[in-house]
């Protein structure tokens, strides 16, 4: 009776044990479990924070090489298809450009006006000579014309015999009439054409007289413009640079961050490791019993004997899977230093 | 008849052109101190010295309408009694009285004219610029009245009193 | 209202002395004050353009300078711009003509 009541106890003990380690092994895997998830999503989320950090930076060194007024040539050399980057740097030189060519097409505008008004100048002259050489023509027309009269008048002293002399008198004195209304209508056209050239003149004055002082303030704003561009450039590139500097350290820190999360293997490996030891412990329950102790079909001596040779076994097999842990976490330790 | 007109401001005038002589383009002028107002002075054409009558004043215009248009003018010299006596003495006796040698002041000149004797017409009682004593009579031309001017009476010299 | 041109002339050196507004109005004056001594074989003569009197320009008067420096044979040219007051300095530097005369 004594002998089934220590059997009893004994696989009480066991069952007891065994539901123990169990339930810290339970335990142990859940601990396995939610660290293995963190690290997951910890792992996941400092490498989002990298890539942020990346684009981010990524974005501000495009800033800053638009900032940094890239050459004319450069963008030349970019062709059509590059994305034309436009800085106020380039806008400001740009307009300092629109506006020199503007002064200088004014200047020119000026120059060949000049040149024109001297031609002008020369025409209105030949003008002037033109009338003076028809007012020769009406003298002699009007010299013509006393001639003829005076013919005439001899003429008629004459009488019938003066008579064919007569009309050839009255003939000149026509063509002396005509010349002298030619030569009116060729006054009347000069001067329409002095007219016109009094006209042209001032046409020519307008086109050739800007005043220039808008060229000299809008030159003040742009050189201005020039130099607060400069100045934003200037904060700008600090600016950046600092923010640059901040991306480079929070790189930094998130792959340290990342590096640490390789532990998740340290604690599988222990988890692991635990898991042989609680091996260990149950075969170690199932191996001794206190039956064993109790059983009197043996002599004492050996039964004591059997049990101390079962804890020396199971003080070795613990010992063994314990040196196998401590060798591989050591080791590991120094793949994550090297990592 | 045939006529050798001028202008006179705005008056149209003739003279036969048979008591012409010559027409000139005006020129200096000798004054002649002590003389009437109307004698402008004493030219001297090819040394012939005539006496040059202002004729504008000879027909008694004011100061204004005198010296507007003396700076252009012509001279219209007129032939000498004896002159026209070789060619037409009857023109001569009856409209010639002057022995020396005379010129008339006159503005712009016209042409010859052919005048029919019949249409000589006595000058109107409205006539201005000119007294009816100084006209041999008028013709009507176009738009114009020709006026013919009675030389004699213009220099001062009355032919019935010759 | 426009200025006054008189010129002062040595062996081989004109002054052009400008005195008020140079402005389109002078363009007969100023031609005249220099064609005398332009032109055919009177190439390589210096000019002096003092501004000293100068109280206004516009760009007629630039195309002026222009035309006196073609007429006086361009490259070979030797004009001096001088005495002008800072804003009409300005107007000169801004049409960049210190690039074609030279201004003291």
């Amino acid at each position: 009776m004594s002998d089934e009541l220590a059997r009893k106890l004994s696989n009480d003990l066991k069952a007891e044990l065994n539901r123990e380690v169990a339930s810290v092994r339970m335990e142990m895997e859940q601990i396995r479990d939610l660290v293995q998830d963190a690290i997951v999503r910890l792992t996941d989320s400092f490498g989002g924070m990298r890539d942020q950090s990346n684009r981010q930076l990524a974005l501000v060194t495009t800033l800053t090489s638009s900032m940094e007024g890239n050459s004319d040539q450069e963008e030349a050399q970019e062709g059509e298809d590059a994305v034309k980057r436009i800085n106020i740097r380039s806008f400001v030189s740009e307009t300092d450009q629109i506006l020199r060519t503007f002064v200088d097409h004014i200047i020119l505008v000026s120059r060949q006006s000049m040149e024109m008004v001297h031609r002008v100048d020369e025409l209105a002259t030949q003008m002037n000579e033109v009338s003076s050489l028809l007012k020769d023509i009406n003298a002699i027309a009007e010299l013509t014309n006393v001639l003829s009269l005076n013919a005439r008048i001899v003429a008629a002293r004459a009488g019938s015999s003066g008579a064919a002399f007569s009309v050839v008198a009255g003939e000149v004195r026509k063509l002396s009439k005509n010349s002298h209304e030619f030569s009116d209508k060729i006054g009347a056209v000069v001067g329409s054409a002095k007219t016109n050239i009094h006209a042209a003149k001032n046409i020519i004055e307008v086109m050739a007289s800007k005043d220039m002082s808008f060229a000299i303030e809008s030159k003040g704003r742009v050189d201005e413009m020039m130099e607060e561009v400069s100045d934003i450039d200037r904060y700008t590139s600090e600016t950046i640079a600092q923010v640059s500097g901040i991306a480079d350290e929070l790189n930094q820190s998130v792959g340290n961050a990342v590096m640490s999360l390789q532990f998740e293997d340290m604690v599988s490996q222990l988890s692991a490791s635990m898991e042989r030891k609680f091996a260990v412990i149950e075969q170690f329950a199932e191996v001794i019993g206190i039956d064993q102790l109790t059983d009197e079909s043996q002599p004492m001596a050996e039964r004591v004997e059997k049990l101390q040779e079962s804890l020396n076994m199971q003080i070795q097999s613990f010992d063994e899977v314990d040196r196998q842990a401590v060798q591989q976490s050591s080791m590991d330790e120094g793949d994550i230093e090297l990592f | 008849m045939l006529v050798s007109t001028f202008t006179l401001g705005e008056l149209y005038l003739g003279i036969d052109i048979i008591l012409v002589r010559e027409i000139n383009r005006s020129m200096e002028c000798t004054p002649v101190p002590g003389s009437q107002d109307y004698i402008r002075g004493m030219l001297n054409i090819r040394g012939r010295v005539i006496s040059l009558f202002d004729l504008k004043r000879r027909l008694g215009w004011s100061e204004d309408e005198v010296s507007d248009s003396t700076i252009k003018q012509y001279n219209v010299i007129m032939k000498t009694r004896a002159e026209v006596m070789k060619i037409n003495p009857e023109l001569a006796t009856a409209r010639c009285p002057w022995e020396d040698p005379v010129g008339l002041a006159v503005d712009q000149l016209g042409d010859v004219r052919e005048i029919v004797d019949d249409n000589i017409l006595p000058p109107p009682a409205n006539l201005r610029g000119i007294a009816a004593d100084f006209v041999h009579g008028v013709v009507e031309f176009e738009q114009n009245l020709l006026i013919i001017i009675d030389v004699a009476m213009v220099l001062g010299l009355d032919k019935h009193n010759q | 209202m426009s200025g006054t041109i008189s010129v002062t002339r040595e062996e081989s050196e004109t002054v052009i002395n400008i005195k008020g507004r140079f402005n389109f109005e002078m363009h007969s004056q100023f031609r005249a004050a220099y064609q005398e001594d332009t032109g055919g074989d009177k190439k390589g003569r210096r000019f002096v353009i003092n501004l000293a009197g100068t109280e206004y320009i516009d760009s007629s008067a630039l195309g002026m300078l222009l035309l006196l420096r073609e007429e006086a044979g361009t490259n070979e040219s030797d004009i001096e711009i001088t005495n002008a007051r800072p804003e009409i300095q300005k107007i000169l530097e801004t049409a960049n003509f210190q690039r074609l005369f030279k201004i003291s």
